[in-house]
């Protein structure tokens, strides 16, 4: 189980190739291996990624074997090892960043084409709560193996996720809000998903319900945030840094396509990671 | 009186899980017998069994409730005499998030064991979030809401993201009066109290 679990979110280091390109679907293009010369590796990397999201969301992490990939995705053993070679662990772990990214380019395409920071922040719920209800790997993983997926989403890593979803969303908020407020209000959407994914997540698809808390809750705090900002002379929080203290990775993150850090955190890199804990 | 509920013997029950709760702060979860907790707690395997039929497991999991009740009964402590739901909300996160960091045994845990933890501590949040929320709904009531907002949803939010603030407080110290004080105003209250100056 804790292997498992380590596995998930030992992405650092594993950078999956031509990413958002995977399919939930496992498809896999048959004529490419056919006639023309060898397979990019590229092509076979995805391909193994999409075999590795069905057989996951067939059977579980602890039912899946390489054997089991490699065969759905139509190459022998040896050239998912070759790919991958780090084996089940760097294939899962490639998997779960590969999603993240295309679940990231959905969001950024849907709140980049919305008109106001109400339709934005509507976007980006709606869109969560669908991979929440919807995505194969993580209904299996929250049905049958929730001690291998909640500790990558609670507490000590659910601090980074909500930190990631904030310094994600910060630029894609930014044509309304100064990049304070855009990373605070990123945080508090990332938050409100949060609180109600586990039991409450069918609300986070309807449109309508979505909408309203919005309009009633988000849209009165980030008034209040900004009349704030005004009385104080400063943006966002009256405190230092909301992110900057804890972000262990460059601030540069906020210009460059932004991929959160956090979910490939390995357990064993947490004291690095929180200056806060009482270590003293 | 064998099959008595256990509620009917607290001394007997309280002192087997008092003794678990001692082995598994020494060893951690999947280290801890029945027969570990039966020898701390002085009784025979068969007492133990006569008051959790399911065994070790339901032995442990009974630990997890009892203390996630003792937690919030403290936390209940801590903010019933509060005068406003600024109040309740402010000393609850500073209180919760304080407590739960000098928990010791649920630290070290939340390290080594996450993984038999953290399942039955979602299935019990989810059943506090309705305490909380019920505890809430008097405040919320008597603060007032805008026209539209229902005060059962406005007390569900509440509690739902208080408790997700005290779980992981993300860039909020909560350990700083005036952090607190600004996240109980925006993100918590914004839509419910009209601003100091507005």
């Amino acid at each position: 189980m804790t292997t498992a679990q380590l596995v998930l979110v030992q992405g650092e280091g594993v950078h999956a190739s031509g990413c958002g390109d995977t399919t939930a679907d496992g498809a896999v293009d048959e004529r490419t291996e056919s006639g023309r010369g060898p397979v990019p590796s590229d092509l076979r990397r995805r391909r193994v990624l999409a075999a590795t999201v069905t057989c996951v969301a067939e059977r579980g992490i602890a039912g899946t074997t390489a054997d089991d990939i490699a065969r759905r995705a139509g190459c022998s053993r040896a050239t998912l090892y070759r790919l991958f070679p780090g084996g089940m662990d760097a294939v899962l772990a490639a998997m779960a960043e590969a999603e993240l990214r295309r679940f990231q380019a959905e969001l950024a395409e849907a709140i980049d084409r919305a008109g106001t920071l109400a339709d934005a922040l509507v976007a980006g719920m709606l869109g969560a709560g669908r991979v929440l209800t919807g995505h194969p790997v993580l209904a299996r993983l929250l049905a049958d193996e929730p001690g291998v997926i909640l500790p990558l989403v609670t507490f000590e890593h659910e601090e980074r996720l909500l930190a990631a979803a904030a310094r994600w969303a910060a630029p894609h908020l930014a044509r309304w809000l100064d990049p304070a407020a855009a990373a605070r209000v990123g945080e508090w959407v990332a938050r409100i998903v949060d609180a109600y994914a586990m039991d409450a997540a069918a609300q986070l698809t309807d449109e309508a319900w979505v909408r309203r808390l919005v309009d009633t809750v988000v849209l009165p705090g980030v008034a209040a945030m900004t009349s704030a900002a005004d009385d104080r002379g400063g943006p966002g929080r009256p405190t230092p840094g909301p992110l900057a203290g804890r972000a262990s990775s460059p601030p540069a993150a906020l210009s460059t396509p932004p991929i959160p850090d956090a979910p490939h955190r390995p357990t064993d890199s947490a004291p690095t990671d929180r200056p806060h804990r009482p270590t003293d | 009186m064998p099959g008595t509920p256990a509620s009917a013997r607290p001394s007997t029950r309280q002192r087997i899980l008092d003794a678990t709760y001692a082995c598994v702060a020494r060893w951690g979860i999947a280290k801890t017998t029945l027969e570990d907790a039966a020898r701390e707690a002085g009784v025979s395997r068969a007492t133990v069994y006569r008051h959790f039929p399911g065994g070790r497991d339901e032995l442990v999991d009974a630990v997890i409730v009892w203390q996630f009740l003792e937690f919030f009964a403290r936390l209940y402590e801590e903010v019933h005499d509060a005068d406003s739901l600024e109040e309740v909300l402010t000393r609850a996160l500073v209180f919760a998030r304080r407590a739960m960091l000098e928990h010791e045994v649920l630290q070290r845990l939340l390290e080594t064991e996450p993984e038999l933890l953290l399942p039955k501590m979602t299935i019990e949040a989810e059943r506090v979030e309705g305490m909380v929320a019920g505890f809430l709904l008097p405040y919320v009531a008597r603060q007032g809401v805008a026209p539209g907002v229902d005060v059962h949803e406005a007390a569900d939010y509440l509690a739902r993201m208080t408790l997700s603030l005290i779980a992981a407080p993300g860039s909020w110290d909560l350990s700083d009066p005036a952090q607190v004080a600004d996240v109980v105003r925006v993100e918590l209250l914004a839509w419910l109290v009209p601003p100091a100056d507005g």
